[in-house]
C-alpha cells in the first residue's frame, strides 16, 4: 500500500463529443451511411491519439439532432471500448436543441474539475431549423464551453457555412467541407484527431486544414 | 532540507518535471521557495509557489516562475517587517490585498524586463512562440503565484492563478479559505503577465485557530488525483504522516510523490508545505510582541458611545496586543465570512482624537487605522510612518447621528435592532446577540456584536438576504443563520 498522501491517481479525462446531424436530408445520397462509416473509420485514429498521450483518457459521447436532440451515446465511453452504432436520419435540423444538451455538460459538475478541455466535432449538411444562436451563446457562457476545442464538418453544398465557421474555436481555421464519402471520412478523421489532440495537449488547433486527398476524390462531387 | 528557522513552523517543498515535458523536452516551468523572517522577535515562515504557463507563447515562463517566487519572498519579507500581519484581521487582509499585489506585480515585471535586457529574445524563441515576442515581452514570462505567510497566530494566503492553497487545522480539517475564482477552468488562468493581474489576486487571513498545516501546490500536483475530494485526503494523510513519521521522513518521500503526480497528470508538480511544530518541539520563545496597533472593540466602542471617536492605537508598537481584533474569524476578500470558534475579545482602551478640529491624531504605527464617528465619518491613515500627512482618506458624514449611509439609506443600531432611515430593517436577529456596530465594506453591510466576534453580512441588492453569519460559540460550531427576513427594509 502506498504511503502517498491523497487517493488514487488517474489520467485526466478528455471528453470528446460528436454532434451529428440526423435530419431527413441526411437520408439523401447516402450521406447518413457515409457519416456512420466515417465515424467507424475514425475510432482507431482516436485510439492512436489516446495512446500517444498517456496523461489523457479519451471518453466519447454522441449527440444526434433532428427534430429535437437526443443522446445517441450518453455515457462517457472510453475510446478503447467505443463501438459506433449507426445513426438513422429523419426530421428537422434542431441544432439549438443539441447545443442546449451539450451546454448542460459544460459545467462542474458534471464535468470534472481536473478534466482537460473538451473536444467537440459538429457534422451537418443543412441549415439549423431552430434558434441555435442563443443556445450557442449559452454554450460559450459555460466555463467549459468557452474552453472547448471545436471543429466542424459541412456535408455538401447545402451546409450552412456561416454557422459551421462560427462554431469552430480559434481564429485560424474555419469549417471543412466534404462533397463525397471519401472526403467525409477524411474530414471527420482530421477534425476528430486534431480536436482531441489539441485538447489533450493544451496546444492550439493547427492553422492549416486537412491535406488534400487524391485529386480524383477531391473533384468528385456527390452531394 | 527541512527548515525550522522559524521555531513555530517547519517548511519543506519540492518540484518535479512533468511527464509531458519529459516527452517534449520542455523545462520544469514551476518554482518554489521558502524563507524565514524575524520581526520584533517574532518569526514568520514564507512559502511561495509559481507555475509558469505551458503554451508555446510563454517561452520564458520557467524564468518567470523563478522570478515570481524570489520576488514574493522579498516583497513579503519587507512587508512583514513593516507590520503586514499586525492589526485587525479584516484590515490585515484588506491591506494585504491592496498593497502586496501591486508590489508583487511591479517587482516581477521589473525583474523580468531586467532579465530581458540582459538576455534579448532569440530567433529560436520567436520561432518556438510562433508570434512576435517584442510587442508584449512580459507575456513570455507569464506565471501564476501562490504565497503563504505563516505567523504565530495568523496565516495569510495570497493567490494569483490556478493551483491550490490548502489549509488544515490541527485535526486535519480542511479550511476553505480563499474565495473561488470560476475563471480558472480547463487550464485557463489569471497571471502575473496580464494587465489586470493586481486585481486578480485572492487573499485570506486565517486565525483563531491558526492552521497547523499549509500546502501550496501548482495545478500539476492536484490534477493527477482521481477523487474530487483529494484536497481533504491529502492534508489529512500528510498531517498523519508528519506526526507519525516525522517531517524529515516526509521530506524524503516528497520527490517520489511528486513524481507520481507528474507522471500520471503530465504537468510539472510542485508543492511547498508549512507545518506548525507542536509546542514541545519548539525552541523557547518570547511572548508575542505587540501588534503595531490594536483595534479590538473598535466598532463597538465607536457606535456604542454617542459622539465618541474611537482610534485603535499604540505607542510605537510596544503596547500590549489586543486579545483579538474584530471580527476574529477566517476573513476572505469576498463578503462571505467562514464561521469559526472565537473567544470574545476583551475591550481595549482607545484614544479619542479630535479629527474635525484638525489635531490630536497621533500616527497609529504600521498599518492602517480607521476612525469611525457620528454620521459614518471614516478616516483612514497612511501606513507610512514617515508620511507627513498621515490621513489618507476622509469620507465626510452624510447624515447626522450614529450610523452610516449605505444604499441611499441611513443605517443605525437602536436597542440592538438594525434600522434603515429610522425604520426597523433587515433580518430578524437573535435578541440574545445584540448588535453594537455596523460596517460597510466591499459593498456589504456588516453587523457586529458587542464583543465584535459575531457578524452578519448583507448584500446591497437584497437587504433581506443573509450572506453569511459568523458566531463564536466556543466549541467550534457555528450557529445556524437566522431565517431569511421579509424583503421589506
Amino acid at each position: 500500500m502506498t504511503s502517498r498522501p491523497g487517493n488514487t491517481l488517474a489520467q485526466r479525462p478528455l471528453h470528446f463529443f460528436v454532434l451529428a446531424d440526423c435530419s431527413g436530408s441526411m437520408a439523401a445520397d447516402g450521406k447518413m451511411q457515409a457519416l456512420n462509416n466515417a465515424m467507424r473509420e475514425t475510432i482507431p485514429h482516436l485510439v492512436e491519439v489516446a495512446d500517444a498521450n498517456p496523461h489523457a483518457r479519451v471518453l466519447v459521447r454522441v449527440l444526434a439532432f433532428s427534430t429535437g436532440a437526443r443522446w445517441h451515446v450518453e455515457a462517457p465511453t472510453p475510446i478503447e471500448s467505443f463501438v459506433w452504432t449507426d445513426l438513422v436520419p429523419g426530421g428537422y435540423t434542431d441544432l439549438g436543441a443539441a447545443l442546449g444538451l451539450l451546454a448542460g455538460e459544460m459545467r462542474t459538475p458534471p464535468m470534472e474539475e481536473r478534466a482537460l478541455p473538451p473536444a467537440v466535432v459538429l457534422i451537418s449538411d443543412g441549415m439549423p431549423t431552430d434558434e441555435y444562436r442563443a443556445a450557442y451563446n449559452a454554450l460559450l457562457d459555460e466555463p467549459w464551453g468557452s474552453r472547448s476545442v471545436r471543429l466542424a464538418v459541412g456535408i455538401g453544398r447545402d451546409a450552412d457555412r456561416d454557422m459551421l465557421n462560427s462554431f469552430v474555436s480559434g481564429d485560424d481555421l474555419g469549417a471543412v467541407t466534404a462533397n463525397n464519402p471519401e472526403q467525409l471520412a477524411h474530414m471527420i478523421r482530421w477534425a476528430s484527431v486534431h480536436a482531441s489532440r489539441a485538447a489533450s495537449t493544451a496546444t492550439a488547433l493547427p492553422n492549416f486544414g486537412p491535406t488534400p486527398l487524391d485529386p480524383t476524390e477531391e473533384l468528385e462531387i456527390t452531394w | 532540507m527541512v527548515s525550522q528557522a522559524s521555531s513555530a513552523w517547519a517548511t519543506i517543498g519540492g518540484s518535479v518535471l512533468g511527464g509531458r515535458h519529459v516527452t517534449t523536452g520542455a523545462p520544469n516551468q514551476d518554482a518554489w521557495q521558502s524563507a524565514t523572517v524575524v520581526h520584533q522577535g517574532d518569526e514568520y515562515a514564507v512559502l511561495a509557489v509559481a507555475d509558469g504557463h505551458g503554451g508555446s507563447r510563454y517561452v520564458r515562463s520557467d524564468v518567470g516562475s523563478d522570478i515570481a517566487v524570489a520576488v514574493a519572498v522579498e516583497v513579503v519579507s519587507k512587508a512583514l517587517r513593516e507590520g503586514l500581519l499586525e492589526g485587525p484581521g479584516r484590515r490585515v487582509e484588506r491591506e494585504a490585498l491592496r498593497q502586496l499585489p501591486q508590489q508583487l506585480v511591479a517587482a516581477w515585471s521589473r525583474r523580468c524586463l531586467d532579465h530581458l535586457g540582459a538576455h534579448p529574445f532569440t530567433s529560436e524563441e520567436a520561432g518556438r512562440a510562433g508570434a512576435s515576442l517584442e510587442s508584449d515581452p512580459l507575456m513570455s514570462y507569464g506565471s501564476t503565484l501562490l504565497v503563504a505567510v505563516l505567523g504565530q497566530a495568523r496565516c495569510l494566503l495570497l493567490q494569483l492563478g490556478d493551483g491550490d492553497s490548502l489549509v488544515a487545522l490541527s485535526g486535519g480539517e480542511l479550511v476553505d479559505a480563499l474565495p473561488p475564482d470560476h475563471r480558472l477552468t480547463g487550464g485557463e488562468t489569471t497571471s502575473l503577465c496580464l494587465p489586470n493581474a493586481e486585481a486578480d489576486f485572492r487573499a485570506a487571513l486565517i486565525e483563531n485557530p491558526a492552521p497547523t498545516l499549509v500546502l501550496l501546490s501548482t495545478d500539476g500536483y492536484g490534477v493527477a488525483f482521481a477523487d474530487p475530494g483529494w484536497r481533504q485526503s491529502v492534508v489529512s494523510d500528510l498531517l498523519n504522516q508528519i506526526e507519525t513519521r516525522g517531517i524529515e521522513q516526509v521530506e524524503r518521500s516528497l520527490p517520489n510523490w511528486l513524481q507520481d503526480s507528474a507522471r500520471v497528470g503530465g504537468d510539472d508538480a510542485t508543492v511547498a508545505i508549512g507545518y506548525r511544530l507542536p509546542a514541545a518541539g519548539r525552541s523557547a520563545r518570547k511572548p508575542p510582541k505587540a501588534a503595531g496597533w490594536v483595534a479590538s472593540g473598535l466598532v463597538g466602542a465607536v457606535l456604542g458611545a454617542v459622539g465618541a471617536w474611537a482610534l485603535a492605537t499604540s505607542s510605537g508598537g510596544d503596547s500590549s496586543p489586543a486579545a483579538s481584533p474584530v471580527p476574529s474569524s477566517i476573513t476572505t476578500s469576498g463578503p462571505v465570512t467562514t464561521p469559526t470558534s472565537t473567544p470574545p475579545s476583551s475591550s481595549v482602551p482607545v484614544v479619542v482624537p479630535d479629527v474635525e478640529a484638525g489635531g490630536g491624531v497621533s500616527h497609529p504605527g504600521p498599518g492602517l487605522a480607521w476612525i469611525r464617528g457620528p454620521g459614518g465619518l471614516v478616516v483612514e491613515f497612511s501606513p507610512d510612518p514617515s508620511d507627513p500627512d498621515p490621513i489618507a482618506e476622509v469620507r465626510p458624514p452624510t447624515s447626522d447621528g450614529t450610523g452610516l449611509v449605505a444604499w441611499e439609506s441611513f443605517w443605525t443600531i437602536e436597542n440592538g435592532v438594525l434600522m434603515a432611515d429610522g425604520v426597523p430593517a433587515g433580518p430578524s436577529i437573535d435578541p440574545a446577540l445584540p448588535l453594537s456596530g455596523i460596517e460597510f465594506e466591499n459593498d456589504v453591510l456588516w453587523l457586529l456584536s458587542e464583543d465584535g466576534d459575531w457578524l452578519v453580512a448583507f448584500r446591497p441588492q437584497a437587504i433581506c438576504k443573509i450572506v453569511a453569519v459568523s458566531t463564536g460559540t466556543g466549541d467550534g460550531e457555528s450557529a445556524a443563520p437566522p431565517d431569511p427576513p421579509a424583503c421589506e427594509p
